[in-house]
């Protein structure tokens, strides 16, 4: 990967560490999308966050992708992604970066706290690029949710025209409530 | 042309210059999210960031008016107003969002 150092690669690559930990982005990911030494991140993580990163394994599973409101939230994401992606030409980790961006914005002007956190998108992209998790349209309002890969597009009804019985009972604040 | 009428193309040419000039101001600032928020293509993007002043303005000066209408689905339009109910009675916040996701997923589907 390492080819050729450049002074001016590494220092696209620090603006875009430093906007990624702007955006709560974990260690794990600044890894993965910048070509600096995970000293080098270390450092500049504690510099822009003032604290260390958190430690422990990224969660691995698609499930909270597919769960009600987390699915809710993912779609609307994996939308606006969708859209930057086949509209305008950029990097992946910036159609991530944007899409985040304006999803977080809807968020706050919907008045709920963005249950997406960064990392979580930018897992949910990978997921989706691998095929583990793909769009699939409801049935009945016709909008594009994600769904894992299995899932009967013919038969396909969102968590929002059907509710699962549980939904929107929790207690937790800034969370959706149903009636 | 009656005196209403002429009041009227001036509220669309104002209309239309308002929509242009923040359209302009939105794509210099970040063109990937003003494609978003416009709702357009990216050339088109390009098309009126070039637009110079004078342009913006004969642009403007015309009988229609240059942006559309998008929540035009019966759905959407529906969920908007709270008039769709499906199932169980959502509050606002369900409804906005999901308008939102119905709105977004049309979107990247327009553009394949």
């Amino acid at each position: 990967m390492a080819a050729v150092k450049s002074i001016v690669n590494e220092s696209k690559d620090i603006e875009r560490a430093v906007a990624l930990i702007g955006l709560g982005a974990r260690l794990q990911v600044l890894e993965s999308e910048t070509r600096l030494s995970y000293e080098k991140l270390l450092k500049l993580y504690k510099e822009v966050a003032g604290k260390s990163p958190s430690k422990g394994q990224l969660p691995f599973s698609t499930d909270w992708f597919l769960s009600w409101q987390p699915n809710i939230h993912s779609s609307l994401f994996a939308n606006i992604a969708e859209y930057l992606n086949k509209t305008v030409a950029l990097d992946s980790i910036d159609v991530v970066m944007k899409a985040y961006k304006l999803y977080e914005e809807q968020m706050t002007t919907c008045g709920i706290d963005p249950l997406l956190s960064f990392t979580r998108a930018w897992r949910l992209s990978k997921f989706m690029d691998a095929g583990m998790l793909v769009r699939t349209q409801c049935t009945c309002c016709g909008g594009h949710f994600v769904t894992d890969q299995y899932e009967n597009a013919r038969h396909y009804v969102c968590g929002l025209c059907k509710p699962p019985a549980r939904a929107g009972k929790g207690k937790a604040d800034g969370g959706l409530r149903l009636e | 042309m009656s005196t209403q009428t002429n009041a009227l193309m001036d509220q669309i040419r104002e209309a239309n210059l308002t929509y242009l000039m923040l359209a302009q101001q939105l794509i210099r600032a970040d063109k990937a999210e003003a494609v978003y928020r416009l709702g357009i293509s990216e050339e088109s993007a390009e098309l009126i960031e070039a637009l110079s002043p004078a342009q913006v303005f004969k642009l403007s000066t015309t009988n229609t008016l240059l942006c559309r209408f998008r929540a035009d689905e019966d759905m959407v339009w529906g969920l908007l107003t709270s008039s769709h109910t499906p199932n169980r009675v959502g509050n606002d916040t369900t409804q906005r969002l999901h308008a939102s996701i119905l709105m977004s997923s049309r979107l990247a589907d327009a553009t394949t």
